[in-house]
């Protein structure tokens, strides 16, 4: 009789361990809009009467890797940040009164990555020493050493299933690299700082549209002449010589070299109101602000245009600088110093741009 | 006779104390060894810049930028490719005793539309200046090197509310320094 209590007992505290905080439910609802995001909303509900702690690190995505994502069966790379912390003290956990419960979405695509086409399952599920309490670990003896209990604590809700078409480019095959570190690539082209799926493909849609715009500044380089320049090249460039002309034609073939031949990383971190920018000295990364992305896609001051910009600023691309800003400042600058014009990054751009059209 | 000789042993004198401090180096540190001033009656600014001649690397290399309003009304300056927003492009030209331009290694930002928080005001007659370490964006080390302002078009408005950007060029000569 008293074996068997004991052992009820110890069955009892097994069974306390593993349903810890049973109390609290999560649930995830998962939707995807057709430009190849995935927002997943977590609610998590107390349905007990006594209220319930959770620790807030684990209710946010961009504190801890609070979803796991299976594709095809797989789990996909997270890039989110891993911190290393401190213990939590009693602010770090969010209180929920009995019926009470949090709601938060996050975007798991710029996250995640998801760029492969595929079926997804996704759940939340994190699992901690310190999940639902502060408490310290318990200090057992045993007679032989002392024993820590460890009690992990875990919350999880049950898988939401979706089918995505990933991310492609089209007709820039590329050989492909990996260079982790937060950074993918696809087809040859890489991405670091969290580009979403519909920031991909708006970098694969505007590099597509920069390869046009470089293939065919190229071939009106090649067709023209110094003796026989036209209003488009005069526009931009201003008076031909053969030096000048000859520049005109490595810069464009340099950048059409990069677009084509080149892994070019895009990061989509910065927040700031700029297009974008590029450290010269190092090839061939561009960050993308917010300008570039409410941009048109094609015409003055477009993505693709800021593409063949950024990319004429590496030094062993063409080396430009920003001596004006703007068509009318480039268009001055044709006329009172071609050859500083030749040196000016938004010149090729509005070259190869070619808005309004000229021949 | 006399008076000849005292005078003499004065001008040693001064020449001996002149000689001690150069030696020591106690007044080159701060002293501004060049500045250079363009002046163009068109253009209502005047750009300047200086730097101690003598720099040591561990404490970054400071080269200070001063631009003043010369002009009798109140302007406003655009902060783009000026040292007022720091480095968003490349601001100087810094060549090394071979006369090798250093490879500029900070950012070159693309924007299109100055905002009104692009503008720093400069009341007429006065000026404003800034610093900027030298180190952070060129690849600087023990050495002489030559120092100048990138030739660039600058844009200032007269009025807040105005729409039209008025260019002018701030151009300094060279100046030298040398890193220990």
């Amino acid at each position: 009789m008293k074996y068997l209590s004991t052992l009820a007992l110890s069955g009892l505290s097994l069974f306390a361990l593993q349903v810890n905080a049973a109390q609290l439910d999560a649930v995830v609802d998962i939707q995807s809009s057709a430009a190849g995001n995935v927002s997943a909303t977590l609610t998590i509900t107390n349905n007990g009467q006594a209220t319930e702690k959770i620790l807030s690190w684990y209710t946010d995505l961009e504190e801890e890797k609070i979803f796991h994502v299976l594709r095809d069966g797989v789990e996909v790379e997270f890039m989110g940040p891993h911190y290393k912390r401190h213990a939590p003290t009693e602010k770090d956990f969010i209180k929920l009164k009995s019926g009470q419960s949090l709601s938060r979405s996050f975007e798991l695509t710029s996250l995640y990555d998801m760029s492969e086409a595929g079926n997804y399952e996704i759940s939340y599920d994190v699992s901690s020493l310190h999940l639902f309490s502060n408490d310290q670990p318990t200090t057992q003896d045993n007679g032989i050493n002392k024993v820590q209990s460890a009690n992990i604590e875990r919350l999880a809700s049950d898988a939401s299933y979706l089918w995505l078409d990933g991310v492609q480019s089209k007709g820039l095959a590329k050989v492909s690299k990996k260079p982790g570190g937060g950074t993918e690539c696809i087809d040859g082209t890489c991405f670091s700082g969290r580009c979403s799926n519909s920031e991909k493909n708006s970098i694969f849609s505007a590099l597509d549209a920069a390869d046009q715009m470089a293939n065919d500044a190229v071939a009106y380089l090649n067709s023209h002449s110094a003796s026989n320049t036209s209003a488009r090249y005069e526009t931009w460039f201003g008076e031909a010589t053969n030096s000048r002309y000859n520049t005109a034609a490595s810069n464009f073939d340099a950048i059409n070299d990069a677009i084509d031949n080149e892994s070019i990383t895009f990061d989509c971190s910065c927040n700031q109101s700029y297009f974008a920018y590029v450290y010269p000295n190092q090839p061939y990364k561009v960050y993308l602000c917010r300008a570039f992305w409410s941009a048109r896609e094609t015409g003055t001051d477009s993505r693709a245009g800021t593409i063949i910009h950024e990319l004429s600023h590496f030094n062993v691309v063409a080396g430009t600088d920003d001596v004006v800003y703007g068509q009318s400042g480039a268009k001055s600058l044709a006329i009172s110093n071609p050859n500083q014009a030749l040196n000016n990054a938004d010149s090729h751009e509005y070259f190869a741009e070619n808005t309004p059209y000229q021949n | 006779m006399t008076t000849t000789k005292l005078t003499w042993l004065l001008i040693f004198g001064i020449f001996l104390v002149l000689a001690y401090l150069f030696s020591t180096g106690q007044i080159p540190v701060n002293r501004v060894i060049a500045e250079t001033m363009t002046t163009n009656k068109k253009v209502p600014f005047q750009c300047r810049l200086s730097l101690a001649d003598k720099q040591v690397l561990e404490a970054g290399v400071w080269i200070n930028f001063t631009i003043s309003n010369t002009s009798d009304q109140d302007l406003e300056l655009l902060s783009w490719y000026t040292p007022f927003e720091g480095f968003m492009g490349e601001l100087f030209v810094i060549k090394d005793a071979e006369g090798k331009t250093l490879n500029y290694q900070g950012p070159k930002v693309k924007r299109l539309t100055p905002q009104p928080s692009d503008f720093i005001s400069i009341s007429a007659h006065s000026e404003l200046d800034t610093e900027l370490d030298l180190t952070l964006v060129y690849p600087l080390s023990t050495g002489s090197y030559s120092i100048s302002l990138k030739p660039r078009r600058l844009e200032y408005k007269a009025r807040v509310n105005d729409a039209d950007l008025l260019p002018f060029n701030c151009s300094a000569q060279e100046l030298t320094f040398n890193i220990r």
